[in-house]
């Protein structure tokens, strides 16, 4: 069961003066799964994601990718690893081909043919020969994309990937995902899009305030928290009454209802009944990543 | 890895359309001044001035504006026109391609890809070499064959016996080393300010400084750009 890690990091810190943008982060990513990095805007995922790659130093801690450390002096592990951060960078003169082409000038094994492989694979094929200045959003996250998967990485590290792409376009680059995890490549996906992770994923770390709040299976992220949804007259009340119940992981009102977690059933209607509240419809779900979000983001 | 890097800036360089506008503009300039030397050393001089100074100045200025537009001679004075103007284009060439580098985020593609900052920006510097020396070399060899014709004209034949090849050469590398201090500089700023402004503004501030020092006479002058070119230039001459 012990799987080979490909991202490893212990105590990984970086502040930028006063501010811990991250904050004593230990990561595990085995070979050949897709992992699922989540967190509100500033939680510190890109610029994990930045020392991840060797864009940055950290103040503290190690990072290691493919089995070897990697800070801004030390890269040469990221020959192996694919990436898309944030806004594709690319040559905005340059076709869409000619920008695969120069990078393929440092790849060995990217030659010509994979160039055209890659663009086939993002739906790019059509539009290589027109310079990138002209393209969409989307085409230039598909390009940066392809880029990424030129020289065959072992690793692909991407953040926010599904940025600008139309609802088909996220369709494709997940199932470009899955296929990749089939053939072996391993998969660090960063993602505000939580049903994507829920979807792509087969486990993820839910980041906040610089430091992990949670790491495991979705399936153990998702199983662990039980939502129970109590309509009454007036959930605002409702809710304020239930924020007192030991145990409560968070209760918040949302429409004619009030939505529970962290406690049972039971001990929600024995509370509200407690209080001369009387539910009106009692329903228990198994939470899903949104609500496992938030709940661990608003606790931390 | 820093020849493949070499050449894939190379290959960025030649795509650019900025660097050949830059080129096609030393280019019509020199040819420009070329054509207004010739029309000089064939034509009617100074038709507007006082008679007297005409009876003076024709010859002269006759005599020197031929030697601007035909074999031999013309070489000295293209290469010294290009090492004059051609300050500018190396400047927005280095600012435009260092600088943007950041604005587009294409630096992060290759320091992620596992190359070494340093190897990368080695590289860069490298390929800056063969854009100084086609500013240069281009504009010689658009007057040199322009020269050609205007030559036959006023001399009635082109004496390549009278080229000093090797002096020509030597001429030609010290007008693109006069350029390094500008492209280091521009290089240097556009690195450190990650901004094509940044980049431009100091190197063209820098030039404004050269300028007025140098005509200024101060005993740092002749270790300024011009006054490394001006020495260059003296010292070939010598040489030769």
């Amino acid at each position: 069961m012990n799987a080979e890690a490909v991202i490893r990091t212990h105590g990984l810190r970086k502040s930028f003066g006063a501010v811990k943008a991250v904050d004593g982060v230990d990561l595990l990513v085995q070979r050949g799964e897709v992992f699922g990095f989540l967190g509100p805007n500033g939680a510190g995922k890109t610029t994990t994601i930045g020392m991840l790659l060797g864009l940055l130093h950290p103040t503290a801690g190690t990072a290691e990718v493919l089995g070897q450390p990697v800070t801004p002096g030390r890269t040469a592990a990221l020959r192996r690893v694919g990436a898309l951060v944030g806004a594709p960078g690319l040559y905005p003169y340059l076709s869409g081909r000619d920008n695969l082409r120069l990078l393929a000038r440092v790849s060995p094994d990217a030659g010509a043919g994979r160039v055209e492989e890659v663009l086939a694979l993002v739906g790019l094929a059509d539009a290589a020969g027109r310079k990138v200045k002209g393209y969409s959003t989307g085409m230039k996250q598909r390009l940066g994309l392809a880029a990424a998967l030129l020289h065959r990485p072992e690793l692909l590290i991407l953040d926010e990937p599904t940025n600008g792409l139309d609802p088909a376009g996220m369709r494709d680059v997940r199932e470009l995902l899955r296929n990749l995890a089939a053939d072996g490549v391993t998969v660090f996906l960063s993602s505000h899009l939580l049903h994507e992770v829920e979807q792509a994923c087969d486990r993820a770390a839910v980041l906040n305030h610089g430091r992990v709040i949670a790491q495991g299976a979705v399936s153990d992220l998702r199983g662990s928290e039980r939502l129970i949804k109590v309509r009454v007259p007036d959930p605002q009340a409702a809710a304020a009454v239930l924020a007192g119940l030991p145990g409560v992981g968070r209760a918040t009102p949302n429409g004619h209802y009030v939505e529970v977690s962290g406690v049972t059933g039971e001990a929600v209607v024995g509370c509200l009944s407690g209080h001369g509240i009387v539910p009106g419809e009692v329903t228990t779900s198994q939470g899903d990543l949104e609500s496992v979000f938030l709940a661990l983001t608003q606790e931390s | 890895m820093f020849w493949r890097l070499f050449l894939a800036e190379e290959a960025k360089i030649t795509k650019r359309t900025l660097f050949w506008v830059e080129v096609a503009l030393l280019i019509a300039l020199t040819l420009i001044q070329l054509t207004s030397n010739y029309s000089t050393a064939v034509g009617p001089v100074m038709a507007r001035a006082s008679e007297s100074l005409i009876q003076i100045d024709r010859e002269a200025l006759r005599a020197r504006a031929t030697a601007s537009a035909t074999w031999p001679t013309v070489f000295a004075g293209i290469l010294a026109n290009s090492g004059q103007i051609a300050w500018l284009a190396v400047i927005v060439l280095v600012g435009a391609l260092v600088a943007q580098e950041y604005n587009w985020r294409t630096l992060h593609v290759w320091v992620g890809r596992g190359v070494p900052r340093l190897t990368l920006l080695a590289a860069k510097a490298a390929s800056l070499v063969a854009p100084l020396l086609v500013v240069i070399l281009l504009p010689l060899l658009a007057g040199s064959l322009l020269a050609a014709p205007f030559t036959v004209s006023i001399k009635g034949g082109l004496d390549l016996g009278q080229v000093d090849f090797g002096r020509l050469t030597l001429s030609l590398l010290a007008t693109a080393f006069g350029l390094f201090p500008y492209a280091a500089l521009t290089f240097l700023l556009a690195v450190a300010g990650r901004s094509t402004v940044t980049a431009l503004g100091g190197g063209v501030a820098f030039v404004f400084l050269n300028i007025a020092l140098t005509l200024s006479g101060t005993p740092v002058a002749p270790y300024m750009p011009f006054g490394l070119m001006n020495g260059l230039h003296r010292l070939v001459g010598h040489l030769a």
